[in-house]
């Protein structure tokens, strides 16, 4: 009879899918942070 | 910014498709071990985490060489990526190690020689950015990373055999001649379940430094430093 670990293997997955979630959204924001800052710069540019 | 290249897209669908696929494989597909019961099922993330956070670092130690032999900066945004990327991956196999560990050992950590040297190996990478952020000039920045990560990528090897030159109750997945530890027994399914595992992770990786890439590049162009 196997070990009831059922608990375990949730809080698991739940951290390596949270963790993978978590990092992913930190990434997507830095992006769109240099994606704004990146078009800031371009229309303050000076025209020669 | 440059256009988001088509096959980084599909790299981002096949992830988002595969990574639930894997997961819905080792929840119903593979049976429940015997002795530790579903939480063996992590095993399969756990393992597929540990094998991607060390293949990133490696990467890091060959964009670092790229770079003192070029110059070019381009090497030295890959391996700043697969640093971030791999500290990650670490990160994942660490904490999911725990929380088997706790059933099975009894215990959240100890301090066996594989759990040791992976976590000496995570902070080795983890100072790779205090070094970075020390450091004031591009050129100093990227040629110090690439020495760092190459002297760093010495853990990875020591991390990894360290199950086999050390006495340690942590088990040997891949067995090769029974020495050392304890190798878990497969079945057909549960080795399909695994190899699956490692394959989307690789993707997954692949994917996650892509993106990373792209973003040092844009941060550099933003602070004057060019492409």
């Amino acid at each position: 009879m196997p070990v009831d670990t059922m608990t375990e293997m949730i809080l698991g997955f739940s951290v390596i899918i949270g963790v993978l979630v978590v990092y992913i959204l930190t990434l997507v924001a830095r992006v769109r942070r240099a994606q704004a800052k990146n078009e800031l710069i371009s229309e303050n540019q000076p025209e020669y | 910014m440059t256009k988001k290249p088509k096959r980084l897209t599909l790299l981002d669908i096949l992830c988002l498709i595969l990574v639930p696929a894997a997961m819905v494989l080792i929840l119903f597909f593979t049976p429940t071990e015997r002795v530790m019961g579903p939480v063996q099922k992590v095993f399969y993330f756990h393992v597929s985490a540990a094998w991607a956070g060390m293949l990133s670092f490696l990467l890091a130690a060959a964009a670092g060489a790229g770079y003192l032999i070029t110059r070019e900066q381009k090497w030295d945004w890959l391996s700043l990526s697969a640093i971030e990327v791999g500290l990650v991956f670490g990160l994942i196999a660490i904490l999911s190690g725990m929380i088997w560990a706790q059933p099975i050992w009894n215990t959240w950590w100890v301090w066996d020689p594989r759990l040791t040297t992976t976590a000496i190996m995570e902070l080795i990478y983890l100072a790779y950015f205090i070094l970075r952020s020390s450091l004031d000039t591009i050129e100093s920045r990227a040629r110090l990373g690439a020495v760092y990560a190459i002297v760093s990528a010495a853990t990875v090897p020591l991390t990894f055999f360290s199950i086999r030159l050390f006495r340690t109750i942590h088990p040997v997945v891949i067995a090769m001649g029974g020495s050392g530890g304890s190798a878990f027994n497969m079945t057909p399914r549960m080795l399909l379940a695994f190899f699956s595992s490692l394959f989307v992770f690789t993707l997954l990786l692949s994917d996650l430094v892509w993106h990373r890439y792209r973003l040092a590049r844009l941060q550099a162009v933003n602070c004057g430093e060019g492409v």
